[in-house]
């Protein structure tokens, strides 16, 4: 069972990934800001990370960048996870070390089959 | 004071005038002074000769009688009368006896006339014959100049009786008569002369110069002022001239002065009219640049407001499309049909609003110019074709017809296909919602407009013609602006943002093309856009315009044509100007104007949006119809078609073999697909494959999709193949430059796929194919096989006839059977290796039977692929052929 970490402060969207996810047999945690992110990342040590990038404290990229700076990181899929789809975010994410980009709002149908890549190509 | 003299032609004439007075003057003084003392002496000695003849004549009979009372008494009374006369009579001694002067009787001659010279005349006259009768000279007696008279006195027969005649002559008589008088008068008049030529000298002079001065100097001196004050600047006539030769040139240098001042005149008029026009260009350059940079402030305080709302709309949109999404699968339990159709239009409505927040965000970014193409070969057929597949269901329960016309030539854009799909969604969705019956249009041709340098055309124009409402003329040029729906009361009929046409209008400036509309109200709109199809369009720096439209303008407006084609930059960004419309608009700043300006030139900034309905730049032209002409008369010049495309294999590399399934079923149509499941030995085996097109999955255990394309790309045999990444991230930046030719992202849309596989493999050179066969049925079925790929063939069963026929035809490709039975085949082969036509066509040999060691050599190594038909059944037979025709084709 694959350990997905959550990474939103929108309670919504945290909700509705959890309850796609759960449903393909995920085990969710959340987070909702910068701090809380990187403690449960390291605490519970996921299969995977979903960044929201817009977030409280630290921001999406600089969690990013400090969890991919550590070797335990390093094959840890990260997946910005964000509401901003300009042309240079997406560039953005990918610098700060994020494995891919899912953009929002999601494609409920889709989103499972993502997830799935993203942790095959781990 | 020479200076003086010099400088003035009044004055010399004045000097030279007066000299030559002065010199005529002297010269008669001179004369006259020469001259006139001996002509006063000489009538004074005259005089004096007269006098003596009339004394001598009075004393001769006393003389002779001896008479000297009566000579003393005529002497006296002589003496009496001429008081300036003076007369001796002296004897032959020279002893005075009469005189008028009493003292001096008895005195020695010389003693009275103290002077030497005197002596010795007397002494010589005295002693020496002299004829003449009177002898006059002046001598100085006393310190007074006299005139002094010698008569001698000859012995007479008269005489001779008192006085003997041993001697001729006996005495003198004497007369002194005093010339001072004379000489004094001489001075005087010398004196009178010289002081009336002063005066006259003085009187010429100031006439003279009064002449000079009226004549010469007044006329010349108002000419030379006039030419100081022309040369400073001033326009000064001369007035009051002479009718002489001065007149005339001052006559002359009026008419210069006029000529000069009418031509400064007009000068400045024209300076002024230059002036103010380009003070009007300063003042409207100031005023766009002031407004410009508000705008650009405005926009990006606009476009960060944007791109932070977007951010924060699409959250929510999340949650909305997400949850409804997922009540729709039933996920939280079975749904009755009424809750299913209200949460079908909760779904569809919530991506509508997505959608516009989409359409706010793509302008945003188009406005920013953060939008970069990725330009490419498209084939627009198949653009149009996955494009309508979309709004087929809605023309249809419209009840519309949908016709595309694509000419010839028109049938490749090289554009960015998303950009380009999303272009063509827009007027296609726009036609559909304003069209309630009849007809939408879609046609392509090759653009007259927008032509290179060698005149060629560089772009297709597409057009979608409607029979719907259409736009009012007024209307028509402020659809392109955005949240403007050309009616505001049709905006509640219509739903939609109004930025559709604004994205088109940014997009098609990306490509460096245009948009424009046509539209009549009630009977539809056709609206244009133009799209390159040459490559060259994106290679140009600079701004695209026509060379012709350059040099019209250039002639126009006087400057050199490089000013059109090099630089038409407008704040830093490069304007094109390449199009031309009939004004006459009530929008165009001229409107209303007398002078007709009847075209505009627009002008498209390549970067961003700012393309406003009316352009930067308005100028009127006198010459519109000759550039109408020039440019829309022009034969529209076709592109060749390219050779249809024939089976090809594409290697899919991916870890996932469903992946590489599917990618088989998108292409298996048109490609062979091999599957590579290990990325390590990928290279090596594209290699030996050749295949003509490569996808790629960038996430691979051990060796990623980027070093193999990074690998495909250093090799020399594989960097020309296309590499297209097929993934599930979404990297284009790092894909393209690694070479990838396209990137698609997981999930993986088949049809473009293929189409973008279509337009970019090799497409193979062969198109006639030869084939000689003597076996009935294989040859049947060879031209069945080789006429399906699309190839031309020609086939025959004679190797004679062949000859005639490959002579005739002149194929790519020959397909022999070289096993026949009386190896005639051979022969034909000869007459193909004679020829310098044929020698180089690749042959595919045919045989019945394994070859000799002697039949392979002397095919010669020619000879491309060698199939045994025995070796192979019929359809193994089909396969072999295929892959050789591939390879060599490919």
């Amino acid at each position: 069972m694959n350990t997905i970490l959550v990474v939103d402060d929108n309670e919504d969207s945290r909700e509705l990934v959890k309850k796609i996810l759960k449903k393909q047999g995920f085990e969710i945690i959340e987070a909702v800001d910068g701090e809380d992110a990187l403690a449960k990342a390291i605490a519970y040590r996921p299969d995977l990370i979903l960044m929201d990038i817009s977030i409280p404290k630290i921001d999406g990229y600089e969690v990013t960048r400090r969890l991919k700076s550590r070797i335990d990181f390093k094959d840890t899929p990260i997946i910005a996870f964000t509401a901003h789809a300009m042309r240079g975010d997406q560039e953005k994410a990918l610098e700060a070390g994020c494995d891919g980009y899912i953009s929002k709002p999601i494609n409920v149908r889709e989103f499972p089959e993502q997830i799935k890549m993203y942790l095959k190509g781990k | 004071m020479f200076e003086f003299i010099t400088r003035k032609i009044g004055n010399k004439l004045l000097v030279t005038f007066v000299g030559i007075l002065f010199l005529v003057m002297l010269i008669e003084i001179s004369f006259r002074i020469y001259f006139g003392l001996p002509d006063r002496l000489k009538i004074a000695e005259a005089g004096s000769k007269e006098v003596m003849d009339t004394i001598f004549a009075t004393i001769k009979h006393p003389l002779t009688v001896g008479d000297s009372e009566t000579i003393h008494r005529d002497l006296e009374e002589i003496g009496n009368k001429y008081e300036k006369i003076d007369v001796y009579l002296c004897d032959f001694n020279k002893l005075i006896s009469f005189s008028t002067d009493k003292k001096s009787i008895n005195k020695k001659i010389d003693y009275v006339i103290d002077n030497e010279d005197f002596s010795k005349t007397i002494n010589k006259s005295f002693t020496e014959e002299q004829n003449e009768a009177v002898f006059s000279k002046v001598f100085k007696v006393q310190g007074k100049r006299s005139l002094i008279s010698i008569f001698p006195i000859k012995n007479s027969p008269e005489c001779f009786h008192c006085h003997g005649s041993s001697r001729k002559i006996l005495g003198a008589m004497i007369m002194k008569t005093d010339v001072e008088d004379v000489y004094r008068t001489v001075i005087y008049q010398m004196r009178r002369s010289l002081i009336l030529t002063i005066f006259a000298f003085v009187f010429a002079a100031i006439i003279v110069n009064l002449f000079v001065k009226k004549l010469i100097k007044n006329p010349l001196n108002s000419l030379v002022e006039a030419t100081h004050k022309f040369a400073k600047g001033e326009m000064v006539n001369i007035t009051g001239y002479p009718k002489d030769e001065i007149g005339s040139l001052c006559e002359t240098f009026n008419y210069m002065v006029n000529e000069v001042a009418k031509s400064k005149m007009e000068l400045e008029k024209e300076l002024t009219r230059r002036a103010k026009l380009l003070e009007e260009r300063d003042e409207l350059v100031a005023l766009l640049q002031k407004a410009n940079k508000q705008l650009k402030e405005l926009d990006t305080l606009k476009s960060a407001f944007i791109a932070n709302m977007s951010h924060e709309l699409r959250t929510p949109m999340n949650a909305i499309i997400g949850y409804t999404d997922l009540l729709l699968d039933e996920v939280d339990g079975p749904l009755n049909e009424d809750q299913k159709a209200s949460l079908k239009k909760v779904a569809a409505n919530a991506r509508h609003l997505l959608q516009l927040i989409n359409d706010v965000l793509d302008i945003s970014k188009i406005e920013s110019g953060k939008i970069e193409l990725r330009p490419n070969e498209v084939d627009l057929k198949a653009l149009i074709d996955s494009i309508m597949v979309t709004f087929e269901p809605l023309i249809a329960k419209k009840g519309l017809n949908f016709h595309m016309h694509i000419e010839k030539g028109a049938e490749k854009l090289y554009v960015d296909e998303d950009k380009t799909k999303q272009i063509l969604i827009n007027l296609i969705s726009n036609a559909v919602k304003f069209t309630h019956q009849g007809v939408i249009t879609l046609r392509a041709r090759i653009s007259e407009r927008g032509l290179d340098k060698e005149g060629n055309p560089q772009f297709v124009e597409i057009s979608v013609a409607d029979t719907g409402i259409g736009i009012k003329k007024e209307d028509l040029d402020k659809i392109f602006d955005k949240f403007a729906q050309a009616d505001v009361s049709t905006t509640r009929q219509y739903e939609g943002t109004g930025l559709g046409l604004s994205i088109v209008r940014g997009l098609v400036a990306l490509h460096k093309g245009m948009v424009w509309a046509e539209s009549e109200v009630g009977r539809g709109s056709t609206f244009y856009v133009l799209l390159p199809f040459k490559k060259e369009v994106f290679d140009a720096p600079g701004p695209v315009i026509e060379e012709r439209m350059a040099e019209a303008l250039a002639q126009y407006f006087e400057v050199p044509k490089e000013v059109f084609l090099e630089e038409p930059s407008y704040e830093g960004k490069s304007v094109r100007c390449w199009d031309y419309t009939q004004c006459g608009h009530v929008n165009c700043p001229e409107y209303g104007c007398p002078e007709k300006r009847c075209w505009l030139v627009l002008g498209t900034h390549c970067k961003g949006m700012k393309i406003a309905s009316w352009p930067e730049k308005v100028e009127a032209c006198r010459i519109c119809e000759v550039v109408r002409d020039l440019v829309l008369h022009k034969e529209p010049v076709m592109v060749e078609l390219k050779p249809s495309e024939k089976e090809k294999v594409v290697v899919a590399i991916d870890d996932n073999p469903d992946a590489i399934d599917l990618i088989r079923k998108y292409l298996e149509k048109d490609y062979k697909v091999i599957g590579l499941l290990s990325s390590e030995e990928a290279v090596n085996q594209v290699k030996e494959i050749k295949p003509v097109a490569i996808t790629l999955d960038i996430m691979m255990p051990k060796k990623d999709g980027w070093q193999v394309l990074k690998e495909l790309k250093e090799d020399e045999e594989t960097r020309d193949i296309p590499v297209i990444i097929v993934s599930i991230i979404d990297n284009k930046t790092l894909a393209f430059s690694l070479g990838a030719a396209d990137y698609f992202v997981k999930p993986l849309d088949g049809h473009s796929l293929l189409r973008k596989i279509k337009s970019i493999e090799t497409y193979c050179p062969v198109k006639k194919v030869f084939v000689l066969e003597r076996d009935e049925k294989t040859s049947k079925d060879l031209i069945s096989i080789l006429k399906e790929t699309g190839y031309d063939v020609t086939a025959t069963r004679d190797s004679k006839e062949a000859i005639n026929l490959v002579k005739l035809q002149k194929p790519d490709l020959l397909i022999i059977n070289i096993t026949d039975p009386d190896s005639s085949a051979f022969d034909f082969l000869d007459f193909i290796k004679g020829s310098s036509e044929l020698k180089e066509v690749p042959i595919i040999a045919l045989t019945n039977k394994e070859l000799t060691e002697e039949e392979k050599e002397a095919l010669n190594g020619r000879i491309k692929e060698i199939i045994n038909k025995a070796l192979f059944s019929e359809e193994q037979l089909i396969k072999e052929l295929k892959s050789s025709l591939k390879k060599i084709g490919g």
